[in-house]
């Protein structure tokens, strides 16, 4: 399975990937996906990223190879959508949250 | 209320500007990650899942109408509308950008709020009885105390790097209304039997992966010697505290360890080579703090609740409310109001900057501007007139903010869990988001009667699942989210850590077990039993056949 890199934003701690044109972008869709075998080089960018003072914090996901990239893992698919339960407190973000799980913009 | 002197001002505003530099310096690239991370937490700055986290101090649960609209302000100028109390009479606020925390920090410090000591290993925010000068039964107002503890923790260089983080708690009555028992100091304020005020000091309390009920270690300390004896215990954890294993790290395990007879004797001896001069707490300051905390005269107006209660049995919807969210106060007349931040199937403990603006406002027409934050995530307003219930029922009503469950099923106290914490193994929030939607029906939760549900997302026990009467864990096996079921536990009045019934269960299946659960209790409770007392009766035997028997 292929991976991706992703990261806080030192700026405002923000979850971003690191993306095909060496940016670094908040959604998901626009990360770049690697082999195995190039997890390494993935992770040099990290650390250079974070050495210039952009992210900190980088690493490593593996991911499905679908469109966006999926982990397995519950904690990064809450990091690339959003907390479950919507961000506000009333009954109407559970509610959307039940209609379209896991996806759909924050609030 | 405190009201911050010319000291405690300087020290704020220096704090800020010291950090606003640090972070600067940061940016900039000048600090490293590695560097600055300690001096962001020492602010209450942590980076959780999708963002920076503030959390802020509410020392011994106490606000004023004007320190919640700041902190409204702030919900709404830096975060995204809404900020979440927590059980330790703190707010945080998830969404926070390392680059603007400085200015909200500057905010916050014209209000004599701060983050200082709401991280890291050292004295963390002491609470206190949210019912502290309004309870009949209180010997003394635990805030004064906390206050003193306040001055004496706050930046004390001694016990700024300690072991590991040190919670103290303090109440003023004998129902323990700020689980003390499960702090690292437990402080009840007694008398002796000369009538002298004092503490029975507990220590060695706590949850997490270890939860411990604090012992008894000096039944009688009197009030002048507090802090002497806090010094005392604090060197003693400070020597032989374990650095070596942070999972070893806390007072209680050294309590535990040593036992609690050997280690009260030590601290006996370290409080005798301690200089009283230095450390008793003088008359003269208490009874500043004292003049400080003294509310204005409330008129004792005892026919506000005859005729309060001719509304109750006109109105079928205030009748369950008062019942639940409102407790006697010391003057005859008024109430102590608890409004509740668990709307069915909302978050608990969340609370919008509209609604902290309302409650504000609501705080000075019916409550002296004061208000309590509870370590149960709700909200107090002490000193409501009973002549004015109704109106402010109806206000409360408006504001989404009069669900009548205080101490019922659905007043569910529950961490963050992996919707945001970092540190997560499963969500805690959605689980009680559902359970309280099965609860929803107000009349049958008002039939079950007392029941405390409390939810954590790890092991480090942040929604004190420990204490609750029916307690969840969330844990990770293999990937997926699964909740570990414990019955028994007892955090309100009582404590005790309540036990595994057996193994664990999915998202769905813990709905339906807490539901089983309280169908069992219905079935076996006798005539006026709760649900904690017919548990001890029965033991868990009968709850285990129903919730395994069939699967
Ligand atoms: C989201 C950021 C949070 C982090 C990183 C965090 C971290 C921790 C850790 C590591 C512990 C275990 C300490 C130990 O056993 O030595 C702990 C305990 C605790 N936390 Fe949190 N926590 C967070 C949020 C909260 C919230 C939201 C609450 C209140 C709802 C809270 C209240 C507590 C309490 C009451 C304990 C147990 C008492 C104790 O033994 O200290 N924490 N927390
Ligand atoms: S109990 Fe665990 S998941 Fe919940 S807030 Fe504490 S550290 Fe986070």
């Amino acid at each position: 399975m292929p991976f991706i890199l992703s990261a806080n934003r030192l700026r405002d701690g923000a979850v971003v990937y690191f993306a095909q044109d060496n940016s670094w972008s908040e959604r998901i869709e626009d990360a770049a996906a690697v082999p195995e075998d190039r997890v390494g080089k993935l992770e040099e960018a990290g650390l250079d990223a974070e050495a210039r003072n952009h992210v900190v914090g980088s690493y490593a996901i593996e991911v499905a190879a679908s469109c966006p990239p999926y982990s397995t893992r519950l904690r990064e698919r809450i990091r690339s959508h959003g907390p479950t339960v919507g961000d506000r407190q009333t009954r109407t973000a559970v509610e959307d949250h039940q209609s379209r799980p896991m996806g759909g913009p924050e609030g | 209320m405190y009201v911050y002197d010319s000291l405690d001002k300087t020290l704020l505003n220096q704090r800020v500007a010291e950090f606003r530099d640090q972070v600067q310096r940061r940016l900039d690239g000048d600090l490293t990650e590695d560097q600055f991370k300690p001096l962001r937490l020492m602010n209450g700055l942590y980076l959780q899942l999708h963002a920076y986290m503030l959390r802020v101090a509410i020392p011994y649960g106490t606000l004023s109408s004007d320190q919640m609209r700041k902190l409204a302000y702030v919900a709404k100028t830096y975060d995204r509308g809404y900020g979440h109390f927590t059980t330790r009479q703190n707010i945080q606020f998830n969404w926070i950008e390392l680059s603007t925390a400085p200015d909200l920090l500057y905010d916050l410090s014209e209000v004599d709020l701060h983050a200082i000591q709401t991280s890291g290993n050292c004295i963390r925010n002491v609470t206190a009885d949210p019912y502290a000068g309004a309870a009949a039964d209180e010997l003394d107002d635990p805030r004064i105390w906390s206050e003193v503890i306040r001055q004496w923790s706050t930046l004390h260089p001694e016990f700024s790097f300690l072991p590991r983080k040190f919670k103290i708690a303090v109440t003023g009555s004998e129902a323990d209304r700020a689980a003390i028992k499960f702090h690292d100091i437990g402080l009840k304020i007694v008398r002796n039997n000369e009538g002298v005020l004092g503490f029975a000091v507990y220590v060695g309390g706590g949850q997490g992966r270890t939860p411990i009920v604090a012992p008894l270690i000096k039944a009688f300390l009197p009030a002048p010697d507090l802090l002497r004896y806090l010094d005392a215990v604090l060197r003693v954890y400070n020597r032989h505290g374990r650095r070596d294993n942070i999972y070893k790290a806390r007072i209680k395990i050294l309590v535990d360890s040593m036992g609690a007879d050997s280690f009260a004797a030590e601290v006996a001896s370290e409080f005798n080579r301690l200089d009283p001069k230095l450390l008793s707490v003088r008359d003269d300051d208490v009874s500043r703090l004292r003049d400080m905390f003294a509310q204005p005269y409330l008129r004792p107006d005892p026919d506000s609740s005859s005729s309060f209660e001719d509304l109750v049995k006109k109105s079928p919807r205030l009748g369950p409310w008062f019942k639940s969210n409102a407790h006697p106060h010391k003057t005859p007349g008024y109430s102590i109001v608890t409004i509740s931040l668990k709307p069915i199937g909302g978050i608990p403990g969340d609370a919008t900057a509209e609604q902290m603006f309302g409650i504000a406002d609501l705080a000075d027409r019916f409550s002296l501007g004061e208000i309590r934050v509870t370590y149960t995530q709700n909200l107090i307003l002490p000193h409501v007139r009973q002549a004015d219930l109704f109106v402010l029922w109806q206000e409360l009503e408006r504001l989404n903010l009069a669900t009548p469950n205080v101490g019922l099923a659905s007043d569910i106290i529950a961490c963050p869990g992996l919707d945001y914490c970092s540190l997560a193994n499963a969500r805690s929030i959605p689980i009680s988001q559902r359970i309280s939607e099965r609860f929803a029906n107000l009349n049958a939760q008002h039939d079950v009667g007392p029941l405390d549900i409390r939810i954590s997302g790890c092991i480090n026990a942040c929604g004190h699942h420990h204490a609750g009467h029916i307690g969840i864990l969330g844990v990770d096996k293999k990937g997926e989210e699964r909740y570990q079921l414990t019955l028994g536990g007892q955090g309100n009045g009582e404590s005790a850590v309540g036990k595994i019934v057996g193994p664990g269960f999915d998202e769905d299946g813990i709905v339906d077990a807490v539901e089983t659960v309280v169908s069992t209790y219905l079935s076996l409770r006798t005539e006026g039993e709760v649900f904690s007392q017919t548990l001890a009766r029965t033991g868990q035997d009968p709850f285990k056949e129903r919730l395994y028997d069939n699967r």
